[in-house]
């Protein structure tokens, strides 16, 4: 195999198949570096098409195999067979906690882009301004002008489904046709709306594909709702049915799968990174990549590991952290907290299809003067679900049994909503990631260790997130209204960012405006280590739009060096 | 007997196709007999746990116009939940439970419950499920608890209990999810391909089989 490449990707997920698909549609020849095994699309989707009654144990899953995925199985999709393959072995991969933390992820060609939820929001300017309101961490070097164009682009080209509303908190996208609301989706809609003038009810705007506009390779969503599998339509985003095969296209990308970066080496002579080195994952075989630009997207925590092995002369604590910063300022969001009920009178309505979401309440907190709360700063919004209950699967609380039990089973059942909120988490300097050299990894590579949790500001937000849940599910006239407000471990709302965050001062962040680490100006990253901020919107689409923008600018100066050294040859010859 | 032969011959033979009412009918009057749970070997239940769990299987989701639980292999089910899915200390709950059930049976009917008929089985679990509603929810309350604190006096009727919810949550589950209810009873709609967000139920009949 060849060892030296115009870039490389490290990472073949949500951020990293953008990166793969840019830069090799830019022209440069680009080994994209993925420490898992390979995933073709649809090929690779073991459990897409099956039933319940396929399954062994009809999805349930043995002790012994969740025992593997002890960590893992805080997400619930671990707990069932259909999905639990995308997730990795807790076993195979240990990490330290200090603290309580869910590390929920999977290693594989796509990564979590198979069995991401999909929810897809821009970030406002009132995000991008917020550290610097606040005077909280550092501001966000850029500002939505300079991101916009770029969410354009990942939208049309990914397709994305929902409503536009001209909010200045959730800006106006490049949508296709919303998923409709079904009927008692409406009615919410219709009493929140007729009874509250801060706050809308809009369909979830998800990563599907529901117009008429040309996917290449990919179709409409069918509604199946088994997009957690993959999806033999390409109905949904992921990195394998979409920016993988793009960059496949163009004759540019090597793809290695069983890859494990794990360092990132550092030429004090050119002041720049030459490559990177690998150990096979399967035989640990030991090797070096060279190339003039990497990308970094291994996902937060694993580029955070990465940046930190890579220690050199120049970099004692790790590429890039001249500021001390790398691995700090962990974010997720905080989850698990709203309430849920039953809605009565729509029994005789129906609906044909699954769809795979439902509605979005886009945040309504401290937007303004008029909506500035005094427990919290900066806000949440609620992800809804509405849909009528399995019988079977329901609780149903009398003992019944016999013909009657029976009938009842086969019958659709109580319409039930939930809606939960996704808050937005501060970038505390003490919530860290390091590396842990005592506790090896099967590889001999450090594991890392999680040293975080919430504070005040997210535990009154939580608050907040139940009473008001709880106050519009009654409003609308619901019943049986009860407040959910479960244990949510940092890390399980799997939205982890912040590692290595941008600014615009060296001394106090590890990246500039364009992504490419202070110091080391040919290396970038651009999955969640990146986040100033977390907002409260679910960020893998301003990973995207942040890595395509990076991307176009890594090949503009990829160019012009090549161009110039072409310049300078010619001069001497 | 040699009816029953005949028509599982002619079950076997057809393998998926069934599904025409008259002859669900048909098979389905032979599946509930009494020698029916002697057919097929079970992994963690003993035999009198089989004999025991096949009629409550049976009469927790009879047959009907359409199959009951038994037709669709739903002891065979519980049998394998038990061996692979549950814990060491479900299961063992469960079967303890269930060997309370038959000494309630004994002390019912003065005789062992293998010798027991399905009617008599059944009269004896509508003394344990026909109860006052603040009577289920306090069983729903103490079934929560962490064995370990569940008072020694209460320890039977935790057992007992454990035993009959656990088997009738498994039963409906394992109904529910069988291929027969799921492509033939229930309305079944692998790829959709569509979103309709409003219409009647009549229009679909009965539920959804797959979320
Ligand atoms: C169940 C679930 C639901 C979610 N729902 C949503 C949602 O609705 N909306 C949303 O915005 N986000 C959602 N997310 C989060 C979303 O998946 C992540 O934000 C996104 O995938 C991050 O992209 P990434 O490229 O940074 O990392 P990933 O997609 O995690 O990809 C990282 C890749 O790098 C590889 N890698 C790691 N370390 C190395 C190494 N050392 N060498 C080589 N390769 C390496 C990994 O194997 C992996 O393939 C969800 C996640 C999950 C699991
Ligand atoms: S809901 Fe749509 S995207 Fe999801 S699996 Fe079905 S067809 Fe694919």
């Amino acid at each position: 195999m060849k060892n030296k490449f115009d870039a490389i990707v490290i990472g073949t997920g949500i951020s990293g198949g953008w990166a793969a698909k840019e830069l090799c549609e830019g022209g440069l020849k680009t080994l994209v570096l993925e420490r898992g095994r390979m995933v073709t699309h649809i090929k690779d989707y073991p459990t897409m098409h099956m039933d319940p009654w396929d399954f062994k144990h009809r999805g349930k899953r043995t002790p012994e195999d969740l025992a593997r995925q002890h960590k893992q199985k805080a997400n619930g999709q671990v707990k069932k067979e259909e999905a639990a393959h995308w997730f990795v072995d807790d076993i195979q991969h240990p990490y330290q906690e200090k603290k309580p933390f869910d590390w929920i992820r999977g290693y594989h060609v796509g990564g979590r882009s198979i069995m991401w939820g999909r929810q897809s929001y821009r970030m406002s300017d009132i995000d991008f301004n917020a550290n610097k309101k606040d005077r909280i961490a550092v501001d966000w070097p850029i500002r939505y002008k300079d991101i916009e164009k770029w969410y354009d682009k990942v939208e049309e080209y990914i397709g994305v489904s929902g409503e536009n509303r001209g909010l200045p908190q959730l800006p106006d996208g490049k949508l296709s046709p919303a998923m409709p609301f079904n009927a008692v989706e409406k009615e919410f809609q219709k009493q929140i709306e007729s009874q509250y003038n801060d706050r809308v009810v809009m369909p979830a705007r998800v990563a599907h594909i529901t117009g008429d506009k040309v996917h290449e390779g990919r179709s409409k969503c069918q509604f199946r709702n088994r997009c957690v599998r993959g999806c033999p339509f390409g109905g949904y985003f992921s990195s394998n049915s979409s920016t993988l095969p793009a960059a496949e296209r163009t004759g540019n990308m090597t793809l290695r799968p069983n890859s494990i970066v794990h360092e990132i080496v550092y030429d004090e002579r050119t002041g720049k990174a030459s490559g990177v080195r690998v150990i096979d994952a399967e035989t640990h075989e030991k090797l070096f990549f060279k190339a003039d630009i990497i990308f970094c997207n291994a996902s937060t925590v694993g580029t955070a590991s990465i940046l930190l092995q890579s220690k050199s002369k120049r970099f004692p604590n790790g590429l890039g952290n001249d500021s001390g910063e790398l691995g700090r300022n962990l974010m997720d969001h905080h989850m698990k907290a709203g309430a849920v009920a039953t809605v009565k009178g729509f029994e005789d309505r129906y609906y044909k299809g699954r769809k795979p979401t439902s509605f979005y309440v886009p945040r309504f907190r401290n937007l303004d003067p008029k909506t500035q709360q005094k427990d919290f700063i900066r806000g949440y919004g609620f992800q809804g679900g509405v849909g009528r209950a399995d019988n079977w699967t329901q609780n149903i609380p009398e003992f019944s049994y016999g013909k009657d039990l029976k009938e009842h089973l086969l019958q659709p059942g109580d319409w039930k909503i939930g809606m939960y909120g996704f808050g937005e988490c501060l970038p505390y300097h003490d919530n860290k990631v390091t590396l842990n050299y005592e506790k090896l990894d099967e590889w001999g590579l450090p594991t890392v260790e999680f040293d975080v949790k919430f504070g005040e500001n997210e535990n009154n937000m939580r608050k907040d997130m139940v009473k008001q849940a709880v106050e519009m599910l009654t409003a609308a006239g619901f019943e049986e209204v009860r407040p959910v407000n479960a244990k949510s471990n940092p890390g399980v709302a799997i939205h982890e960012m912040g590692t290595a965050r941008m600014g615009r001062d060296p001394k106090t962040s590890v990246l500039n405006q364009y992504n490419q680490i202070h110091a080391v100006p040919n290396v970038y990253v651009t999955d969640g280590a990146c986040m100033t901020s977390s907002a409260c919107q679910n960020p893998s689409l301003t990973y995207m739009a942040l890595t395509a923008r990076a991307a176009h600018h890594a090949i503009e100066n990829f160019k012009k060096n090549k161009k110039q050294a072409l310049l300078w040859r010619e001069e001497k010859l | 007997m040699e009816r029953r032969k005949a028509l599982k011959n002619l079950a076997l033979g057809m393998g998926y196709t069934i599904a025409t009412p008259t002859l669900l009918g048909i098979l389905n009057s032979c599946v509930t007999k009494e020698t029916e749970y002697a057919d097929w070997h079970a992994k963690v239940l003993s035999t009198k746990e089989k004999y025991i769990v096949t009629h409550l299987v049976d009469i927790i989701i009879p047959e009907t116009e359409t199959k009951g639980a038994v037709a669709v292999n739903v002891p065979q089910f519980v049998d394998l939940m038990l061996k692979d899915i549950e814990s060491d200390t479900d299961r063992n709950q469960f079967k303890r439970g269930a060997t309370l059930f038959a000494l309630h049976f004994k002390e019912k009917y003065n005789k062992p419950i293998l010798k027991g008929s399905k009617k008599e089985i059944e009269n004896l679990l509508s003394i344990f499920f026909d109860i006052d509603p603040k009577e289920v929810k306090r069983l729903h309350t103490l079934q929560k608890q962490n064995i370990f604190n569940v008072p020694r006096e209460q320890a039977d009727e935790y057992s007992l209990y454990k035993f009959l919810v656990t088997l009738r949550s498994l039963t409906m589950f394992g109904f529910a999810t069988s291929e027969y209810i799921g492509e033939f009873v229930l309305s079944y709609d692998p790829i959709p391909g569509k979103y309709d967000p409003d219409i009647s139920v009549q229009e679909v009949g009965n539920a959804w089989s797959l979320r």
